[in-house]
């Protein structure tokens, strides 16, 4: 049946993150942007919401929240400043994988201490760039034998945030079965390289989400049966399923933070006068506002038929999801790009956040984009 | 005899050194300009270029004159064979190549200060021979203020006669080079409420510079971090009366479009020309990584590659058209808007492409990818935004089938 009605609980879930979005989250932006960390208070507000970080109660969290609720409260944050939202859950994004696939010895180990803050969840090690989805990973985690596993290849965009892990968790394939697997991996084993992309201490080091302190990650390393997300590949279509909704995350954000552009920029385009009336008038500006209007929602039905997939329990990682990242992400840069240009010159300051959502629209696209489920259309 | 879009030979092989020098010298700064946000005059770039004039300088230029600053061309070249001696149709061929390695640097050559081509259209001799020499000066434009950015009729600032001098009252903001430039042409009403008719176009110098309240400045922006622009206020500023712009009864919003009209076909290559290096580069890094990509991957971004180069050849072929009309001593109004109004758009489509088929790496500052991304925004905002291009060419077309 199709039924877009919202209940009590999602409709709450949107109008908190609306309020943290527009409080704590908003006031942090542009701080965040120059500074490369992000204000302690809008921290503490964005986590304590529940949803860049879940952990089960098992761990003391509040519970893994549904996909759906996820991706609703995600865009209520990004409405904020998807910059500063998107580091956070990046920076956290283990914490749902390992609360959905790992065993209980492997959450008492990797999450406790995480709901309240007072351990960092570890990275998580998911894209590799060339257009890749999961299925087409190309790192390998393989049975080495005597119970122990090889976990072999290139990770970027490993979002390390502020501290310095010991771990991270590597999300590989069985390159014959296709199978996902995830493997904790010492950072100061020796078959583990950990670099930074840029100078953590260079300012603007990426053209958005700095603070994120992205590292490309190479691996070969052999590890311990424990060390193996689930023990086992009996996790293996809960993992797909766990790495999907991550991949959803970002493009969640995004979207928020490009409906946030477009809302900036329709009402300077409606209180902004030239040529004799309000600009909004000119149906070239006020056109392609609508377009993006338009492109967003249906973005966004694209996101919740994903995420409501994966709720209903799909087996595996639904192909919407793919459809679905590209889908957000080409709306929400084509969104905040003309965002700028309603804002014309003054969009191109940093008076304005419209330059600063542009930047995180791009950077975020470029994580996780592939050429196939969008061909390229030169914008009129 | 037929038609032909082509470059002549000769022409063609200047557009290949220009290119040469973009992707050597100009790349080789182009990080330096714009984490320092500085436009430095660099030696080495200026000297290294096979043309010794910015493309908006093209115009500003006598036949014989442009043999001496294209180096590379000798005039047995130019006399034996073809060179393009439209000047527009020559600044947008190589506009193309210029901004291809990083469009910073060609700002730095002869001509690419905007404003000595404006006190050239409206100026009298007297004023030509005073701000236009042929040393090379940096000068600027002030335009824009806060109510008023293309709607130039909307100018709030003020210029009231007073014996033998102007004063000057009012703000202007996001002044690309104020602060640094050693004069400036400046707009302002001498009749507010008139709109359009009451703006007139003054030269402010150096010193009269010194004597304005600085409000802004380096504005903090998006792209283009090599041009510094600021934004300032006047407090009764006192300047002789000679500095009006070709005297007080000529409109500077006439000088503006004359300046706009010879320049926008040479600015509407901008976006592409950077869209261009854009692809170039992303080729060049894709090669290098072929193995990390499946084939149908390969395929799809390679078929991305021949449609991007199409649609950015549609664009300058457009820009291309509009500045051959202009050489022709014909209306180029409705081609050059039609080529204004897509130019920018394609490139920065091209370049958000080239970004996401490079990656996460692609958003790094290892590359310059980050930069273009950044850098191309503000190639749609340069001499009209793409909605105002939009706005004349469908205002053309109406007055057309009316009458």
């Amino acid at each position: 049946m199709f039924d877009l009605e919202m209940d009590e609980v999602s409709r709450a879930i949107t109008d908190t993150g609306r309020e943290i979005a527009l409080g704590p989250v908003d006031r942090a932006a542009f701080a965040a942007d120059r500074e490369q960390s992000i204000d302690e208070a809008c921290v503490n507000a964005v986590h304590e919401f529940g949803f860049t970080c879940p952990t089960s109660e098992a761990v003391g969290g509040s519970g893994l929240p549904s996909a759906f609720q996820q991706m609703l409260a995600l865009e209520a944050l990004g409405y904020g400043d998807p910059g500063v939202v998107g580091v956070l859950t990046l920076s956290s994004a283990a914490a749902l994988v390992i609360g959905s696939c790992g065993t209980a010895a492997q959450q008492e180990r990797w999450l406790s201490g995480v709901a309240d803050r007072t351990r960092a969840v570890v990275p998580l090690a998911l894209y590799e760039s060339f257009g890749r989805a999961p299925e087409d990973f190309e790192t390998a985690i393989v049975a080495e034998g005597a119970g122990r596993w090889r976990v072999r290849g290139r990770k970027v965009g490993v979002a390390l945030g502020e501290s310095g892990p010991a771990h991270v968790l590597v999300i590989g394939r069985d390159p014959g079965s296709g199978r996902l697997r995830a493997a904790f991996v010492a950072t100061g084993d020796p078959g583990v390289s950990l670099a930074h992309e840029v100078d953590p201490a260079a300012s603007q080091g990426f053209l958005a989400l700095s603070q994120a302190r992205f590292a490309t990650v190479d691996v070969d390393v052999v590890v311990a049966a424990d060390d193996l997300l689930g023990g086992g590949d009996d996790v293996a279509d809960a993992l797909g399923v766990a790495v999907a909704r991550t991949r959803l995350l970002p493009a969640a954000i995004s979207l928020g933070g490009a409906n946030r552009a477009r809302e900036y920029a329709t009402k300077y385009a409606i209180e902004r006068e030239a040529f004799g009336s309000s600009i909004f008038e000119f149906q070239g500006v006020s056109f392609p506002l609508a377009n993006n209007q338009i492109q967003l929602d249906a973005a966004r039905l694209s996101l919740w038929k994903a995420a409501s997939e994966l709720d209903a329990g799909a087996a595996r990682a639904p192909a919407s999801v793919s459809a679905a990242v590209n889908e957000c992400h080409a709306a929400a840069t084509t969104a905040t790009r003309d965002a700028i240009q309603t804002l014309g010159g003054h969009g191109f300051l940093a008076d304005h956040p419209v330059e600063r959502w542009y930047r995180c629209a791009a950077m975020l696209s470029s994580l996780d984009s592939d050429p196939l489920f969008t061909r390229f259309e030169a914008a009129v | 005899m037929s038609i032909s879009l082509q470059p002549s030979e000769t022409t063609a092989a200047l557009m290949d050194q220009v290119l040469q020098w973009s992707e050597d010298l100009a790349r080789k700064y182009a990080r330096q300009v714009d984490t320092e946000e500085g436009f430095p005059f660099i030696e080495e770039v200026v000297d290294g270029c096979p043309l010794d004039v910015a493309p908006t300088g093209f115009a500003l230029l006598r036949d014989d004159e442009f043999i001496d600053r294209a180096h590379t061309l000798s005039a047995a070249d130019v006399k034996n064979t073809d060179v393009e001696f439209g000047p527009n149709v020559m600044s947008v061929f190589m506009c193309d190549p210029l901004s291809q390695g990083d469009s910073w640097a060609w700002q730095l050559l002869y001509g690419g200060e905007p404003a000595v081509g404006f006190v050239k259209a409206i100026g009298t001799p007297e004023q030509v021979a005073r701000w236009c020499g042929d040393e090379r000066v940096l000068s600027a434009i002030a335009m824009t203020e806060d109510q008023s950015g293309t709607d130039l009729a909307g100018i709030q600032c003020t210029a009231v006669r007073d014996g033998d001098d102007w004063i000057l009252n009012g703000t202007k903001v996001f002044i690309s080079n104020a602060l640094e430039s050693d004069w400036l042409v400046l707009l302002a009403t001498i009749d507010p409420g008139a709109g359009s008719k009451g703006v007139r176009a003054f030269v402010i110098d150096r010193a009269d510079m010194e004597k304005v309240e600085i409000t802004v400045p380096k504005e903090d922006k998006v792209g283009f971090r090599h041009l510094r622009n600021a934004s300032f206020a006047m407090h009764d500023l006192r300047i002789p009366y000679d500095r009006c712009i070709g005297g007080e009864d000529v409109r500077g919003l006439a000088g503006a479009m004359q300046f706009f009209s010879k320049n926008r076909a040479t600015c509407s290559v901008w976006g592409p020309s950077i869209a261009k290096g854009c692809v170039k580069f992303t080729r060049s890094w894709l090669d290098e990584h072929k193995d990390d990509f499946t084939t149908q991957r390969w395929d799809r971004i390679h078929a991305d590659f021949d449609e991007m180069i199409e649609r950015l050849d549609d664009a300058i072929r457009l820009s291309l058209r509009a500045a051959w009309l202009n050489d022709s001593g014909e209306s180029n109004t409705e081609a050059v808007s039609h080529a204004k109004a897509v130019a920018p758009k394609f490139a920065e489509s091209v370049v958000l492409r080239c970004l996401q088929v490079m990656g996460h790496e692609g958003a790094s500052r290892r590359h310059l990818m980050e930069k273009w991304v950044r850098d191309v925004k503000m190639t749609d905002a340069v001499l009209g935004p793409s909605q105002v291009q939009r706005r004349t060419a469908a205002n053309l077309l109406l007055r057309r089938h009316k009458h």
